[in-house]
């Protein structure tokens, strides 16, 4: 059976590969988890930890799809939310010190026991090295820059207590572990340590959204750049969010030839068969379908489906409405061109057809 | 343009927010118990902040440089129309 996802929003930020059956089972559970782990008096990093464990998987799935179509743009969206996750930590932190008069002991966010210097370090080397491969790739995008600097001085001063800890542990605990520009530290500054490093992640954070936000105008779907390459960007973007994913079994039919045609379809994982038949029972393969080819565009302009199209594997489809593909073809003649050339080649292969092939006719 | 002067007001406006926050519970709430290294072990230490900044900066310059080489690629391909143009 051939069914389009539920969750067809626009846009990067949807659910697109799991039915919403599975994120709301996947909420349920974590609901429950929390819900137990509270009842047990579990510390609060194991509320949150079964809270966030269901979640993974969902997250994994989604990953990979928003990669295959998104490119490069799904590893900054993931790694967007993880620097906020990151900042919710110094943001819990800060929250327990005002709670507890300043008591260091009592206020180590969430994850306490990973509040140590080797943590520390990897993290933020982890942000500093993945911003600079952000900015490679999308270095047209200038609050890239203004991240990457903060991050870049957030690095120093980790290096900085990283070494001192490895290598002079007793200066390091009478007040090293202020660094360069905590509170009597290095250079120093009116901020101690913890209330340092939340200001720090803020740097990072804050311009790091905005350019996300600045990358997501550009962001769309690779399948369909791939199928129209003549479409520009803006054009790639506003139909990127007109697109619904569609997923086929194998043997399903997904357009039926002589029924009224509403969508365009790109194949964008499997395989599908355009077959057509005769009324004398004859049925002949035209094509074989790949990930980047499509199919539907005759049936939109002629209003009848030319062929069959039927799911020759586990397919998976992006389709885009009848009148955002009209649109499409009146306001862009390269589109239009890239269009044409596929009907012909269709056309011309179901018109040298006269009977059943040697293969495949029965 | 208009854009790029909102998004910089935005982002000035959650800088001043988050450090007057940071200072304010500094000043207010404080730390405790407050460790602050002596004098002579902090001057000692200078040399690692100052090799720790090096690595930092050689890391930037290379990817600065890196991303140069990129856009004169682009650039290049652009002129002659050969090679698509890199998005980013």
């Amino acid at each position: 059976m051939v069914r389009p996802s539920r969750w067809n929003l626009p846009g990067v930020f949807s659910v697109q590969r799991l039915p919403i059956r599975v994120v709301l089972i996947t909420a349920a559970i974590s609901y429950l988890l929390q819900i137990g782990a509270i009842v047990q008096g579990y510390p609060l990093y194991g509320i949150v930890a079964v809270t966030i464990l269901p979640w993974i998987l969902v997250f994994a799935f989604e990953y990979i799809w928003k990669y295959e179509h998104y490119g490069f743009f799904a590893f900054l969206l993931v790694f967007v939310l993880l620097q906020l996750g990151h900042l919710s930590e110094h943001t819990v932190q800060i929250v327990q010190l005002y709670a507890t008069g300043g008591n260091l002991a009592k206020s180590h966010g969430v994850f306490g026991q990973l509040d140590f210097e080797t943590v520390h370090v990897i993290w933020d080397s982890s942000v500093w090295l993945g911003l600079a491969i952000c900015l490679y790739k999308f270095s047209r995008n200038r609050w890239l820059y203004v991240s990457f600097i903060f991050a870049s001085l957030h690095e120093v001063e980790h290096l900085y207590l990283y070494y001192i800890y490895n290598t002079d542990r007793t200066f390091y605990l009478m007040g090293g572990l202020t660094g360069v520009m905590g509170y009597q530290g290095v250079i120093g500054s009116p901020l101690y340590r913890p209330y340092l490093h939340f200001f720090y992640n803020f740097m990072v954070v804050t311009p790091m959204l905005i350019a996300f936000a600045r990358q997501t105008e550009h962001a769309y779907d690779q399948f369909l750049a791939k199928a129209l390459p003549d479409l520009s960007e803006k054009e790639l973007v506003e139909t990127t969010n007109r697109l619904e994913r569609v997923v086929a079994q194998a043997g399903d039919v997904i357009v039926r030839q002589d029924d009224p045609s509403d969508r365009f379809y790109i194949v964008t994982k499997g395989e599908v068969e355009l077959v057509v038949s005769s009324k004398e029972g004859w049925e002949r393969t035209l094509d074989t379908l790949v990930p980047g080819r499509f199919f539907g565009e005759l049936g939109i302009l002629t209003g009848r489906n030319a062929a069959t199209a039927r799911a020759k594997t586990n397919t998976e489809l992006l389709a885009l409405d009848s009148r955002s593909f009209t649109e499409l073809m009146k306001t862009d003649a390269k589109v239009r061109g890239d269009v044409d050339a596929n009907m012909r080649r269709l056309h011309d292969l179901k018109y040298a057809t006269t009977g059943p092939g040697p293969a495949d006719g029965h | 343009m208009k854009r790029g002067y909102i998004e910089a007001a935005v982002f000035v406006v959650v800088a001043i927010g988050a450090f007057s926050l940071a200072y304010w519970l500094a000043q207010t709430v404080g730390l405790h118990p407050l460790v602050v290294p002596p004098q002579d072990l902090r001057e000692k230490h200078w040399m690692v902040a100052a090799g720790a900044a090096a690595i930092v900066v050689v890391v930037d310059a290379f990817v600065f440089f890196l991303i140069i080489l990129k856009h004169r690629r682009e650039r290049r391909a652009k002129d002659t129309g050969t090679t698509p143009v890199l998005r980013g």
